[in-house]
């Protein structure tokens, strides 16, 4: 074996120039042994029993994505008017919105309290 | 990397590559195991080839870092600059795991008929079509097919 200190500053060239001036015998069929080698590789890589951290990535990409969309339509039911459908400018028309709001609450509170009593009242009088 | 291209650029570097390792390591058997270890790793990264815009100095490159590897092992010498990440058990297991599988599968490669070893390495490591074969080897695309089948059937019995 040669020395690391002789071989390290080697550039390519140079070490290419080298070993054809050693011109050593290169062994017959090198070719083809490499290439049954790459072959081998290749069917061991293919044949390889797939990683099941792959699919449990893709299982828990796909939940999150899942858990992500419920969270979104939980958050945002209703993304095209994000805002109540009443709303005012106006102080004065939402002040009125609101006293009428709680007279139809007022009116409906009464007519319920009242209705049992006025049935009754109306049966009898027929 | 396509595999006909790297089987048109690299592979005929083989001999190249084998004197240099020869030049380097002084042995027959350490050069040709080196340059073995190195189409490996070319293989296995050969999607990223496409950027190597010259593939001889980047192999021979390849060569001389494995086989001052190798020297330094012979010598267990230790350089800072040279000094891998600490390998886990883990990466320890799954490296002996690749390579056994990979031996096991080269046996059972070796064995096979020469014409079945023959049309798996042009198929696998040339990627070649059927009708590229059938041209290669003079047999007719329903025998090649089946030949082919008898070799990858051959390898998962004994794989």
């Amino acid at each position: 074996m040669k020395k690391i200190e002789d071989i390290e500053t080697m550039t390519p060239e140079e070490l290419e120039s080298a070993a054809e001036k050693q011109s050593a015998i290169v062994p017959e069929g090198l070719r083809s042994r490499i290439e049954t080698v790459l072959a081998a590789k290749a069917i061991a890589d293919d044949d390889k029993p797939k990683a099941p951290k792959r699919a449990a990535g893709w299982i828990a990409a796909t939940g999150l994505a899942a858990a992500a969309a419920i969270a979104a339509f939980a958050i945002f039911p209703n993304r095209a008017s994000s805002e109540p459908k009443d709303t005012f400018d106006d102080p004065a028309l939402a002040y009125a919105q609101v006293e009428a709001t709680f007279r139809q609450i007022s009116d409906k509170l009464a007519s319920v309290a009242n209705k049992p009593i006025e049935v009754t009242n109306n049966k009898d009088k027929q | 990397m396509t595999e006909q291209r790297f089987h048109s650029e690299y592979l005929p570097l083989a001999e190249t590559l084998y004197r240099i390792a020869f030049f380097i390591l002084e042995s027959k058997e350490e050069a040709e195991d080196a340059v073995q270890e190195v189409y490996l790793k070319l293989w296995v990264n050969r999607s990223t080839l496409d950027g190597i815009r010259n593939a001889k100095a980047y192999s021979i490159g390849m060569v001389k870092n494995l086989c001052m590897d190798r020297i330094r092992r012979a010598r267990h010498l230790t350089f800072s600059e040279a000094i891998p990440e600490r390998p886990t058990f883990r990466t320890q297991d799954e490296e002996f795991d690749t390579r056994r599988r990979l031996d096991k599968v080269l046996e059972a490669i070796k064995a096979l008929p020469e014409r079945q070893r023959q049309v798996l390495v042009l198929r696998t490591v040339e990627g070649l079509s059927y009708e590229e074969i059938a041209a290669r080897t003079g047999m007719n695309l329903l025998t090649l097919r089946v030949t082919l089948s008898q070799a990858r059937t051959k390898l998962k019995q004994i794989v």
